[in-house]
């Protein structure tokens, strides 16, 4: 994201609430800026933004950076709770381009519903390995899918073999 | 290899490889009680490590929090210089409490002021957040539930759900309630559970991508 904003000249601004990733954030976005050749574009103060670790505090600051800065797009990725919504609905308001994606199952429908595009579960994992463009990272997904397909192998064997009185989770727990 | 890249690049990498690999032995290993005795010890002194980063961390937020506030006030926008204001008030009230317990002993936690503005400030208004929830799924219903093509599935879904879950729907036709505990035990679970799986199988391929050190976005560069 930070490469794209230096490359399209575009003002990123990276709302987050860990102190601990704050040097590595504004490396990150700095990084970006600087390898696409606009480092004139780049401000710590303004493109990075701590806001708070607090969670509705948090989600109350997201949402006026994205009123205030009237967001052309929304990118809400990561761990969030009920916070998940209130910023994909400050995204709405404005008319912003919206991405969202979580892991945490009970969030995902809010993003669903609301964004534009949804990253659902494993997703947000792939899309780092894509967007990386490595080979090796992006076999990983690859290894993935035959996790997956092995999964839905196993749930229909199971759901054969029970009628006939095999549990096969029985024999898969070592 | 630069010096600089090793201490950049290679050593982060390590660092999070070893622990993974830890972790992951521990979970899934059995580990006779002496050997574990031992790391038990080293495992405290992480914790009590990440402890002090975050306490540090916390005031590196808190001078940031300042940094960009006062930048805001500095360029004068009439707007925000009250909210900018509000918030380096209560910023170095915390901090005065905060050396106020430290010239007495007293913890921030239980000083009379401290708890006084935590519950009459920012628990109310942590609670007004959340309220505002109850309207943005409304709205965000009202988006999704309107009738389009094709038929509406998810707006009678919704409806059947919702029915079941309040005592109208009761009262209507007892008949929801039940339909609710299938539709949730049926086809929702069978909708949440590969995707359930699936974040499964994408964490454990994140963690082997972080072992190999291929997963280098979380560094930001790539040299």
């Amino acid at each position: 994201m930070a490469r794209l904003a230096g490359k399209y000249g575009a003002r990123l601004i990276v709302t987050h609430g860990v102190p601990e990733a704050i040097a590595s954030i504004e490396e990150i976005v700095r990084d970006g800026y600087f390898s696409e050749g606009r480092p004139e574009l780049y401000n710590p103060v303004d493109n990075a933004r701590y806001l708070t670790d607090v969670q509705f505090a948090y989600a109350s600051a997201a949402q006026a950076v994205i009123l205030r800065e009237n967001a052309s797009a929304n990118i809400v990725i990561g761990p969030f709770w009920a916070e998940s919504l209130i910023l994909s609905e400050a995204g709405t308001m404005v008319g912003a381009f919206q991405i969202g994606g979580t892991a945490r199952d009970v969030q995902i429908p809010f993003f669903v519903l609301v964004c534009d595009y949804a990253f659902i579960g494993e997703e947000i994992f792939a899309a780092g390995a894509m967007a990386s463009g490595d080979a090796a990272t992006l076999a990983s997904i690859t290894g993935q899918d035959v996790g997956k397909l092995l999964s839905i192998i196993l749930i229909v064997l199971g759901l054969i073999l029970l009628p006939l009185g095999v549990r096969l989770a029985t024999y898969l727990l070592w | 290899m630069e010096m600089s890249v090793v201490w950049r690049r290679t050593v982060p990498q390590l660092l999070v490889a070893i622990i993974l690999i830890v972790m992951t032995a521990f979970y899934f290993l059995y580990i006779d009680k002496a050997t574990k005795a031992a790391i038990d010890s080293w495992d405290k002194l992480l914790i009590d490590y990440s402890i002090v980063i975050a306490a540090i961390a916390a005031i590196v937020g808190g001078v940031d929090v300042a940094r960009y506030h006062v930048s805001l006030i500095m360029k004068r926008e009439k707007e925000q210089i009250p909210f900018s204001s509000i918030t380096l008030i209560l910023e170095i009230t915390c901090v005065v409490f905060a050396f106020y317990a430290l010239a007495t002993g007293v913890p921030i936690l239980t000083q009379p002021q401290f708890s006084w503005i935590y519950l009459n400030l920012q628990v109310p208004t942590s609670s007004a957040m959340y309220s505002i929830l109850v309207f943005y799924i409304a709205s965000a219903a009202y988006r999704t539930f309107r009738a389009r093509n094709p038929p509406a599935l998810l707006l009678i879904v919704g409806i059947i759900v919702m029915l079941g879950n309040t005592s109208l729907g009761f009262v209507i036709w007892p008949g929801f309630a039940p339909l609710r505990d299938w539709i949730m035990t049926g086809p929702n679970a069978a909708g949440y559970r590969p995707i359930v799986i699936g974040v499964g199988l994408g964490t454990i391929i994140l963690g082997l991508r972080l072992i190999l050190r291929r997963e280098v976005t979380w560094m930001g560069r790539r040299d």
